[in-house]
């Protein structure tokens, strides 16, 4: 191929160790909790009785335009109040709350840097703004936690969209937040600059934060975050684990994609099973509509085994984000 | 694939046609037919045909106030009757001198609908992106803006025309009085409407932002005008009537009149009946200043970036 | 024939060097342009366009040099903007129509595609409103009509699906599909978005700093890796003792148990058996069975370039 080996990166969880440690040990995470929250602006309902709680981690927060995750992030942040319902990280509410804004980082998607000063003065400034007392240490820190030592005393005219979105985030860590809000931080990067993006947040939640970011492009969401929160049209949708969800989506058959040393056979073995809706032979494939998908995957290994056939490839055809995604959205 | 099949298909009873993507084999034209067509679509946006109510407003507005001097003047010298003594309250060489506010405001006011649009909506990319040049695009924005402006000048002249021919006491002698004055009308509304074209679009070529070109249009005429008024009062000798030049006012002026042979006493501006200048100097100061417009518009749209 | 090919295409400004000595070839097909944002993507379509002059090198297209023939490639090549590119007070009939006759066609024969070509994009009854009230989803439709109203042979796509919510997103690729693989037309993608690359495209030229980093087929890209990904509802520690006893090295990896397992084939179906019975025999729920592949993002995610004797 291209000279690199074929064989398998095992250790592929780890980060890479180019952040400097942490002068103090960073913050725990604290459980951010929604509890009816609801949001509106005259007759239009932005937020709709939403509740759920945030755990240390990374959450991804999805839904299409307009769906209110905007409204949701400024709230957690303690920007905009709730109409009704709360809004409390680690049992403080957020909204009115100057000492709250210590707790809470927030990225947001608009991009207001004074193209004039230096990314370390923009951080600094923020550092300032907190009311933290070693202003130009805990920018610095912040700096190196987003890589961006090199370029962070050149103008923020300068940066490219990547290293704007960084010095974003760097300004929003210097106050050692416990919980990390960003809107969007991945609009507009190119795979690089998303990729850095991605492991910066998987450090800053391997240290114990509780981060969540909005997304409407699935592929990202589905890469880095461990939850997922589904909004649509104001309403939550669905949370947890995106293949957790789409497995309590029992009114839809799983579909499943098989490559095997002999799909006539097993097709007729498992059409058999009331567990199956359907098989097809589609494209030198089988593909399987499952009923019932914990008897049918509990199953279907004894039932090739039984009738002498291999399966090379089993693929779970409709559990992406962007399928589950969909089904929520519709109904 | 969620379309059905587009593939066609015949039985005895009937048949499915296949409407799917068709290729195209047909004549492809070349830049000529490509400039024309910007030209008729310009021309048209001039006048806001078919880009909604509201751009036809003043486009439409401005010449109901132009040919309103044209049917004032025919309703007056109607009134007064055939019989009676020739009632010319207008005169046609006279009519740009009452009007040109008006024609400067349909400049000020739709060059930048021309050009502005297709700068700030980020829609040259695709023209550009077309089989043509890029001085084609300037040349059609050019021609449409003054085959527009053409009409406009020419409307209440015609109207004019029309209105005294069928007032005189019989059609020989009505056509007899006037057309002597057709060559020069349409010399003048030729000229006229080259000059504003040209001033008008390159200035709103270099300002795509509305106001600031309808504004700066409005400004180049004041300043030139003042500044040619103001050097010639202040200056003494020969360069004052060289001067004079300065004001798009006195270049216009010069050329109707001396188009129109209009005998020195009753031109309309002081400067030009002052001055004594030749008229051909006045048609050649209008053609260096299109020459000198029309090279800035080309040189603006082969550096704008697209 | 290649349909587009570069030779040490090169272009600087002053202190930014945008293509540097640019070589590639491609043929026809649905062709992925990726890089990073300034890496020279806008920069190689503009000069292929004609849109701007290069400062060194030549390109071809269709086999006629950008700088001498730019008016007849354009009259064979189709553009579709990254950006917002569409006037306001104008429907979309009116102005694909429009720009179809601007690209060539007669006056009938711009009609006529226009109703066609907007009716293969999706828009129907909204193509007589202006276009000031269309959705972001629907303003992509009309650019995308208006680059396919004259039949190009090639297709030059900016980010054709910015700004589109994820059904957006569906529909639009759908579209690339169909006109790459139906219409006939050779389609130049140019994305950053890898996940709708590999979706859509069977070539692939990434291009990084203005020089190229990889020209080849996606295949190349996406190939088998030697690692099996099994996935088990529960018992992943079981299955993973179960298949090291038979003989396999297996770890379990998040919710996954990873199996190694030659991607030649060389070792027959005897792995994948070994699988099938382990967890037939402790009746474990089996989710999946995947070699895992290289993905597009392994080009990106290694710091330097790929060794030189990889670029195409």
């Amino acid at each position: 191929m291209d000279g690199r080996p074929a064989g398998p990166a095992w250790g592929e969880g780890a980060t890479a160790g180019r952040r400097a440690p942490a002068a103090t040990p960073p913050p725990t995470g604290a459980p951010v909790e929604l509890l009816g929250v609801s949001r509106w602006y005259g007759n239009v309902v932005a937020v709709n009785e939403v509740s759920f709680t945030l755990d240390p981690g990374i959450t991804g927060l999805l839904g299409p335009n307009g769906a209110g995750k905007s409204t949701i992030l400024s709230m957690i942040a303690g920007l905009l109040r709730p109409s009704t319902g709360t809004v409390a990280i680690d049992g403080r509410s957020t909204w009115r709350d100057p000492s709250m804004y210590r707790w809470v980082g927030l990225v947001p998607e608009r991009e207001n840097l004074p193209g004039f000063l230096t990314g370390r003065g923009f951080v600094e400034y923020n550092a300032r703004l907190q009311g933290i007392p070693d202003a130009s240490a805990a920018a610095a820190r912040a700096i190196d936690e987003v890589d961006l030592a090199p370029s962070a005393d050149r103008a923020m005219a300068g940066y490219s969209k990547g290293m704007r979105q960084r010095i974003k985030v760097a300004a929003a860590l210097v106050h050692e937040p416990r919980v990390l809000v960003l809107d969007e931080p991945f609009n507009g990067m190119d795979p690089r600059q998303r990729l850095h993006m991605m492991d910066l947040l998987r450090a800053l939640a391997g240290e114990g934060r509780t981060i969540l970011f909005s997304s409407h492009i699935l592929e990202e969401v589905e890469r880095v975050a461990e939850r997922v929160l589904v909004v649509v049209a104001g309403r939550l949708a669905a949370s947890g684990d995106f293949r957790e969800i789409r497995r309590l989506m029992t009114d839809r058959p799983h579909a499943f994609r098989l490559r095997t040393s002999d799909d006539r056979v097993l097709a007729a073995a498992i059409v058999a099973r009331p567990t199956v809706a359907g098989v097809a032979l589609e494209d030198g494939r089988l593909v399987v509509r499952a009923a019932d998908y914990a008897a049918f995957t509990g199953e279907l290994a004894g039932i090739a085994r039984a009738h002498g056939v291999s399966i090379y490839e089993l693929i779970p055809a409709d559990e992406s984000l962007e399928s589950v995604f969909e089904y929520l959205v519709r109904t | 694939m969620s379309e059905p099949a587009s593939g066609g298909a015949t039985g005895p009873g009937g048949a499915i046609y296949d409407i799917g993507y068709r290729g195209y084999e047909g004549p492809r034209l070349r830049r000529p037919q490509a400039i024309r067509t910007l030209v008729a679509h310009t021309v048209r946006g001039a006048y806001g045909i078919g880009r909604g109510g509201r751009s036809k407003v003043v486009p439409f507005g401005l010449l109901v106030l132009l040919l309103l001097p044209a049917i004032v003047s025919l309703g007056l010298s109607g009134l007064v009757g055939p019989a009676g003594q020739r009632f010319d309250p207008i005169r046609y060489e006279s009519y740009y001198s009452i009007t040109q506010t008006i024609l400067f405001l349909f400049i000020a006011a739709q060059a930048p609908e021309l050009v502005g649009p297709d700068q700030r909506n980020r829609v040259l990319p695709l023209y550009f992106s077309r089989p043509i040049l890029r001085s084609d695009y300037a040349f059609a924005k050019l021609t449409a803006l003054f085959i527009a402006l053409l009409l406009f000048t020419l409307a209440p002249q015609a109207l004019l025309l029309v209105g005294r021919v069928l007032q005189a006491p019989d059609i020989t002698t009505g056509l007899a009085d006037n057309l002597p004055d057709v060559l020069p009308i349409l010399g003048s509304a030729i000229a006229i409407s080259l000059l504003f074209a040209a001033l008008g679009l390159t200035i709103a070529a270099f300002t795509p932002r509305r106001a600031y070109a309808t504004a700066v249009i409005i400004g180049v005429f004041i300043a030139s005008n003042a500044i040619g008024g103001i050097l010639y009062a202040v200056l003494r000798g020969e360069a004052r009537r060289w001067v004079a030049l300065l004001s798009i006012d006195t270049i216009l002026t010069g050329l109707t009149s001396f188009l129109f042979s209009t005998p020195t006493a009753e031109i309309p501006s002081p400067i030009v009946k002052q001055a004594g200048l030749p008229g051909a100097v006045y048609v050649v100061a209008t053609l260096v200043v299109v020459a000198v417009m029309v090279g800035l518009l080309f040189r603006r749209y082969h550096t704008v970036e697209a | 024939m290649p349909l587009i090919e570069t030779h040490e295409l090169t272009k600087r400004y002053p202190g930014v060097t945008a293509l540097d000595a640019l070589s590639v070839a491609v043929e026809p097909g649905i062709v992925g342009l990726v890089g990073a944002n300034g890496a020279g993507k806008s920069t190689l379509l503009k000069i292929l366009l004609g849109l701007l002059e290069p400062t060194g090198g030549s390109a071809e297209v269709l086999g006629m040099d950008t700088r001498h023939e730019g008016t007849r490639i354009r009259a064979a090549v189709g553009y579709m903007p990254e950006h917002d590119c569409l006037p306001p007070d104008l429907t979309a009939t009116d102005f694909v129509a429009h720009m179809g006759r601007m690209s060539g066609l007669p006056a009938a024969a711009a009609r006529e595609r226009t109703a066609d070509v907007l009716r293969h994009v999706g828009l129907y009854e909204e193509r007589y409103r202006q276009i000031g009230t269309y959705s972001t989803g629907m303003k992509q439709r009309v650019k995308l009509a208006q680059a396919l109203a004259h039949d190009p042979r090639v297709l030059f796509l900016d980010e054709p699906t910015n700004g589109l919510d994820p059904a957006g997103r569906e529909e639009m690729l759908e579209l690339v599909r169909r006109t790459g693989t139906e219409f006939g037309i050779t389609v130049i993608v140019s994305s950053h978005l890898l996940g709708e690359i590999e979706r859509v495209c069977d070539f692939l030229v990434a291009i990084d700093a203005g020089r190229l980093l990889r020209a080849a087929p996606l295949a190349s890209f996406t190939q088998l890796t030697n690692v099996l990904l099994v996935e088990v509802e529960e018992g992943s520690d079981e299955l993973v003792a179960a298949l090291v006893a038979a003989g396999l090295t297996a770890h379990v990896d998040g919710h996954l148990v990873l199996v190694a397992v030659d991607a030649s084939g060389s070792a027959g179906a005897a792995p994948y058996d070994a699988v099938r019975d382990a967890v037939a025999g402790m009746g474990l729920g089996l989710v999946r069975i995947e070699q895992r592949r290289h993905s597009l993002e392994d080009l990106f995610r290694d710091a330097v370039e790929l060794p030189a004797g990889t670029a195409a």
